[in-house]
């Protein structure tokens, strides 16, 4: 239309390092030479790890029919040993997509059709999930696969080969080839983890799929997809003794090969910088800016900050004040969000899928393409809300409007028990005390306007903005950004309200302040090579 | 495992949602069946109770869509103004009416199809009344200016920029040209990219658009959850009672029938996997609003091919298992279920080929062997002779019966939310004029037999009703790849600093 994812504190400590520099609300002037270089990997150092946890079990045992399984490892695409990107998701895909027990995956998937029965992987950063869903006339033949699927899994070569085709296929094909919106999300990531963990797409990346094999797929599985990784869920009408089942048959994951958690580096702060992706045949240019954020949901100011991303852009609705200011005023794009940490939307609904908790987040905008005839004034603007409505922060008219939408919105959120029991498993990875949405709602109704907007300069620092755009002519658009060149807004309708008209004119010579040295084209097909 | 596609796709339950109250009739997915009532000026008001955490789904179906859009030039227009229903009354500013949905914490959005437009707001229970003042006041006092239409237009070119990098806007729209020559299913919903450029001079067409078409006589509120139909009925007859108005009725140019197929080659400038799409010109859901046994019949021939659909392209069927697991020539197989039509619509098929084990992945041009005709035919091939054995009547009984059960366990495991109740019945109230028609369905896929089946596939899945739309990644001979231009050539009139 229209409108169209910590354990204990102590082991989140370790993992942070020291605070990143904080907010100044001016962008520092910048030592070219300095900052230019790539950050150097150093791949010499052992990898630290966390211990081993033990599983742990949340039931939501209710009347519904539906009978939702939830099991969740501890383990993602950052746990991917370099030179074979991809190897979380490709191992946790041949689970499900592959034959395990007695059952090739031609009989597995027979097994399972007439009961609709799903079983579904998806990894993160951070984390696996394997979701089973199935009415409860069928509790009992569901589980017998699911259990198969998680315990006993084939790997068969032949299932290995197809799934590592589409894994190339999807990576070097469709997400550089089909969707500019996610390859600009990714190349952010790219930005915001230079060096680091997180800075390959859950897919991997060429170098990494052309190395992976079938032994390599075995020895990850056997060392991540441990008991003592694991949290449980159970939602639904499901028999009892079904949890007992589920954790004594986890258990039997566990060995001696099973490994904790790396502790992640602190992410790099190489000041503030432009990717632009050049893609030949873009009509128009999709944005995606961010900075790396110390707050996660243990964090107290965490409250605050999804209080603040949500008056700046709450995701898919017309409460932000970028959706209001840049499609709403200016007809601009389609939409224009803003979030507190990494944000996947679960299939049609515009509400947050569970299992994307990570221990270091991000606080992102996502412009969505803009015509190119108006991309340098849409940056423009977004780089200008970016940092001065972070240094002003909100009125108390702006908070008490959008504490009331929030306080109604999130609760949508916890519509189908499936999800609720995907966010209730979420709250093990970051040890909260309260679950997560019940620990928010609680805090917005204590927090001040003067406390929001103090977090926001606190936490979120617009001198290491970084910016990723996907684009044509990509040099071209570097060029005319370095030279600061004028861009009016050309409004569609005849006549512009004043106080629009006066931020157009600010906007329009703006001075983004990145200088050409500090943008880097790189060709959309070369993303991801290694 | 694939997650299931099938939104749409209905079964035939006996098993309930929860426990029907002791005086209200079983209804196969919901605890009572719908309560309808009819209001004088012609709105349709239909509530389903459904057990809830405090929350209601109030659902507006218009049935005008881009099915309407027979003027040239003006595709794309029904969605267009979906947009322009956010932008309030002279009472209620847009702004004002953006207030009143956040201060409810409201979900409030909207989505347009070829046949309807639908107005989704999920919202507490507790502020029922206040949904129906919101609507009422917009639904029948919608109020914008120029400036504000030429502003929202922008946002709807940014609508087609975000679907433009994706090869399925291409594709679809090809495909629908292809298989409709006169009617106006022949352009997509979104429109051409020409006629969203023009878009800003259209302010006048859509004010008259909007007396046109939003009418009370075909327009319906789906209320689901925590709701009394009494109470529900009381406010909108207090809300709604003075909307006066009756739908106008443009011409839709009858369809041809096919006779001899098509096919059309697309050239796609960035990295892709070849892929092919299949369209069968199919029949009307419910034979074009027909009566009586006419009436049963299309239904049945509609879940005939809805369960044909499944046995030839779900994840456990022979082709699928052959074409995907065993000699992986595809990547992907799938077809799309949520296609309901009021006039004869398509029977969707889509693939993706697994590029050749040679293709130079960061070059610019990909050699000549990836995406060739003859990798095309083999599919298309392969795909038409499985079509040829439902048809041919080979098909065991165990497999429909297990199509059968997949279809009414999948409706029970997806059918969750107020908002998925209110969207199924909105779906089948559009194609089939009538909430009625959910349940009317459901028979018909309960009692379609074999036969059937194979007559539907005999009919309609057949070579002479087939469409089909190839995209590959440009090869040396296609010629250099064009330029790239702005989205819109130039600027439309206006243009104001």
């Amino acid at each position: 239309m229209t409108r169209s994812n910590v354990s204990l504190l102590l082991l989140a400590l370790v993992g942070c390092g020291p605070s990143l520099p904080r907010a100044t609300g001016e962008i520092p002037p910048l030592d070219v030479e300095e900052n230019v270089q790539d950050v150097v990997v150093d791949t010499t150092t052992p990898i630290e790890r966390e211990d081993l946890g033990v599983a742990q079990l949340v039931e939501a045992r209710s009347a519904s029919p539906i009978v939702t399984i939830r099991v969740v490892f501890d383990v993602g695409s950052a746990e991917d040993p370099e030179g074979k990107e991809g190897l979380a998701r490709l191992a946790a895909r041949l689970r499900v997509e592959g034959g395990a027990g007695d059952r090739s995956y031609a009989e597995l998937v027979r097994a399972l059709y007439p009961m609709a029965g799903t079983i579904e992987a998806s990894v993160s950063r951070e984390q696996t999930a394997f979701v089973g869903r199935v009415h409860r006339d069928h509790v009992d033949a569901f589980y017998a696969i699911f259990r198969d699927v998680l315990t006993r899994p084939r790997y068969d070569e032949r299932d290995f080969e197809r799934l590592l085709a589409r894994a190339k296929s999807a990576l070097s094909l469709e997400l550089r080839g089909s969707d500019d919106e996610t390859l600009g999300k990714e190349l952010l990531h790219t930005m915001l983890y230079e060096g680091h963990p997180y800075g390959h797409p859950e897919l991997g990346t060429e170098r990494g799929l052309d190395a992976i094999t079938r032994a390599d797929v075995l020895d990850f599985g056997a060392r991540f997809h441990c008991g003592g990784r694991a949290v449980v869920g159970l939602a639904g009408a499901y028999p009892e003794g079904l949890a007992a089942r589920v954790m004594e048959d986890l258990a039997g994951l566990d060995s001696e090969r099973c490994l904790g958690r790396r502790v992640l580096p602190t992410p790099a702060t190489p000041g503030p910088r432009v990717w632009l992706a050049d893609k030949p045949d873009a009509q128009s240019v999709a944005m995606s800016l961010g900075v790396p954020l110390e707050v996660t949901r243990d964090h107290p100011d965490y409250p605050a900050l999804t209080l603040a991303a949500a008056w700046l852009g709450a995701h898919r609705t017309f409460a932000g004040y970028l959706m209001s200011e840049m499609r709403g005023k200016r007809g601009l794009n389609y939409g224009d969000y803003a979030y507190a940490e990494h944000f996947e939307q679960e299939g049609w609904t515009r509400f947050p899928a569970p299992h994307t908790a990570r221990r270091q987040q991000y606080f992102s905008f996502w412009i969505r393409p803009v015509p190119r005839e108006k991309a340098h004034f849409a940056l423009r603007f977004a780089v200008r809300s970016f940092r001065e409505q972070i240094t002003r922060g909100m009125t108390q008219a702006d908070f008490e409007r959008i504490r009331t939408f929030v306080d109604g919105y999130f609760a949508l959120y916890l519509q189908t028990e499936s999800r609720a029991l995907g966010f209730a498993v979420d709250d093990r990875f970051y040890d909260t005390a309260d679950p997560w949405l019940q620990g928010l709602r609680a805090a917005w109704r204590e927090l001040t306007v003067e406390q929001v907007n103090a977090a926001l300069r606190r936490h979120v620092d617009p001198a290491q903005l970084q910016i990723a755009l996907v684009t044509s002519d990509a040099a071209a658009f570097a060029d005319q950004l370095a030279s600061e060149t004028e861009s009016p807004m050309r409004h569609a309708g005849a006549t512009v309200p004043d106080d629009v008209r006066a931020l157009d004119e600010e906007v329009a010579r703006y001075r983004i302040g990145i200088p050409r040295e500090r943008m880097r084209v790189i060709p959309a097909n070369e993303l991801f090579a290694r | 495992m694939r997650a299931s596609t099938l939104v749409l796709a209905l079964m035939l339950a006996s098993v309930a949602q929860a426990q029907p109250a002791a005086d209200a009739p079983a209804h196969p997915l919901f605890p009572r069946p719908p309560e309808t009532t009819r209001l004088p000026n012609g709105l349709t008001v239909v509530s389903v109770p459904w057990s809830t955490p405090g929350i209601v789904a109030y659902y507006t179906l218009v049935r005008v869509g881009s099915r309407d859009e027979v003027e040239p030039g003006h595709s794309g227009f029904a969605h267009l103004f979906e947009h322009m229903m956010f932008r309030g009354t002279e009472a209620m500013p847009g702004p004002a009416y953006e207030e009143r949905i956040q201060a409810l914490g409201a979900d409030n959005n909207a989505y347009t199809t070829r046949d309807f437009t639908l107005y989704t707001l999920t919202a507490p229970s507790a502020s029922l009344s206040e949904l129906v003042s919101i609507e009422a006041e917009r639904f029948q006092r919608l109020h914008y200016d120029e400036d504000v239409f030429r502003t929202e237009t922008g946002a709807v070119q940014g609508e087609y920029a975000k679907n433009a990098s994706n090869p399925f806007l291409p594709m679809w729209e090809a495909i629908n040209e292809l298989a409709f020559t006169r009617h106006t299913y022949g352009h997509t919903t979104m429109g051409y990219l020409r006629d969203v450029c023009a878009m800003p001079t259209r302010f006048e067409y859509s004010q008259r658009f909007f007396r046109r078409f939003y009418t009370p006589d075909d327009t319906t509120l789906v209320v689901v959850g925590d709701v009394d139909h009494a109470e529900l009925v009381r406010l909108v007859r207090e809300a709604y009672g003075r909307w006066r108005g009756r739908r106008d009725q443009p011409r839709i140019p009858v369809e041809p029938e096919p006779t001899q197929g098509g096919a059309r080659h697309l050239v796609w400038d960035a990295p892709t996997p070849p892929r092919v799409w299949m369209a069968y010109r199919g029949p009307s859901f419910d034979g074009g609003h027909a009566r009586g046994a006419a009436r049963a019949t299309a239904l049945r021939t509609t879940a005939a091919l809805e369960i044909a659909k499944a046995l030839a392209f779900a994840e456990p069927s022979p082709l699928y298992q052959r074409l995907v697991v065993e000699e992986r020539k595809l990547l992907e197989l799938a077809s799309w279920t949520n296609d309901f039509t009021r006039d004869p619509g398509l029977f969707l098929v889509t693939s993706v080929l697994a590029p050749s084990e040679d293709r130079e992945v960061a070059s610019d041009v990909s050699p000549e062997s990836a995406g060739s005709a003859a990798d095309f035919s083999a599919v298309t091939d392969a795909i038409q002779s499985e079509l040829a054995r439902i048809a041919a009547g080979e098909t065991p009984v165990e497999r429909i019966e297990a199509v059968r059960s997949n279809l009414r366990y999948g409706m029970l495991t997806q059918v969750q939310t107020p908002s998925d109740v209110a969207d199924l019945l909105a779906n089948l109230a559009a194609a089939g004029g009538s909430v009625t028609a959910l349940d009317e369905y459901l028979a018909a896929l309960a009692a379609v037999t074999p036969e059937e089946i194979a007559a539907a596939a005999r009919r309609y899945l057949v070579p002479e009703r087939r469409f089909v739309v190839t995209l590959a990644e440009r090869r040396t001979s296609d010629g250099p790849r064009p330029e790239a231009a702005p989205l819109c050539p130039e600027p439309t009139a206006g243009g104001a600093r």
